[in-house]
């Protein structure tokens, strides 16, 4: 059985996952000038203690999030593609699957792409104050 | 088995489908009118159980939902007939339905169900614009009542075409 291994982590109120592999490292404490995005299309982060560093575009880039919960390897077929209709239709390309958890559906996320929106869109984007 | 006189009395409007001389269609309540979709386009009816809304969804994308096993797309008709929501509870019921290459779920304030009719009592929808006929393929006049035909197809081309950025 092929296995994936994914990262949960919280933020505003929801667990979402990640590919393990494509964050760099957590960051547990905000550097001074250090700039982590607080806002994206998944909600902005209530308690940003803890930031995701993935590298985009060359350059290390920290989505702060509300919490990590670990690593956890799960089945690769509990890992399925958005819905096409769902794909077609939603407006940010910040989500690319869905992991199937027990009764639990949680968004599969790409970090590059949810920072790239998040720079480009300032709606999207708030600094951490 | 069925007896002959309950065939007699129900005919079963499965039967219908691919008959000439009768359309079946499957028939929902939307914005609290009778719409249907042509019956060959409806895979199954289901409960939802729960939905997961998703960021930057569109108001007809209300989310998706796992049917054993399969992660499905949930869409409000009535968000795209005319910017109203159909109001929606876990274990409502949605319809499974393929279009082309596109299969998703569709809910509705009520799931009629089958109806068979004549070609002849479909007839062309009402100049198009803006609104519900803007998606009807054909209009009905059935025994319970009128009865608008969607053009799933086009909603779903429309619903994408909205979504397109800029």
């Amino acid at each position: 059985m092929t296995e994936r291994e994914i990262l949960l982590f919280s933020l505003d109120g929801r667990r979402h996952a990640v590919d393990a592999n494509s964050v760099r490292r957590i960051a547990s404490s905000r550097e001074p000038g250090a700039e982590w995005i607080a806002a994206s299309v998944l909600g902005r982060s209530r308690v940003p203690r803890r930031g995701l560093v993935i590298e985009v575009d060359g350059q290390e880039r920290t989505l702060a999030v509300d919490g990590v919960e670990g690593i956890e390897r799960i089945p690769a077929e509990n890992v399925c593609p958005l819905p096409p209709f769902a794909r077609a239709t939603i407006r940010t390309a910040g989500i690319c699957g869905i992991v199937v958890r027990g009764d639990e559906l949680l968004f599969l996320v790409d970090l590059q792409q949810l920072i790239r929106e998040s720079s480009k869109e300032s709606w999207l984007y708030a600094q951490d104050e | 088995m069925r007896s002959q006189s309950l065939q007699r009395e129900v005919p079963d409007p499965w039967e219908a489908l691919g008959s000439p001389d009768h359309v079946s269609l499957f028939v929902l309540r939307l914005l609290g009118e009778r719409y249907a979709v042509e019956a060959n386009l409806v895979q199954e009816v289901i409960r939802t159980g729960p939905i997961t809304r998703l960021p930057a969804a569109p108001a007809f994308l209300l989310g998706v939902f796992n049917h054993r096993g399969e992660v499905l797309a949930l869409m409000d008709p009535a968000q795209l007939l005319a910017e109203e929501s159909t109001p929606l509870a876990s274990g409502s019921r949605a319809a499974i339905v393929q279009s082309g290459e596109w299969r998703l779920a569709l809910v509705a304030e009520a799931m009629e169900g089958l109806v068979s009719v004549p070609p002849s009592a479909l007839e062309a929808p009402p100049a198009t614009g803006p609104g519900p006929a803007e998606f009807l393929k054909y209009v009905a006049q059935t025994r319970d009542g009128p009865l608008a035909v969607l053009d799933l197809a086009r909603m779903i081309e429309t619903a994408r075409a909205r979504s397109l950025p800029g």
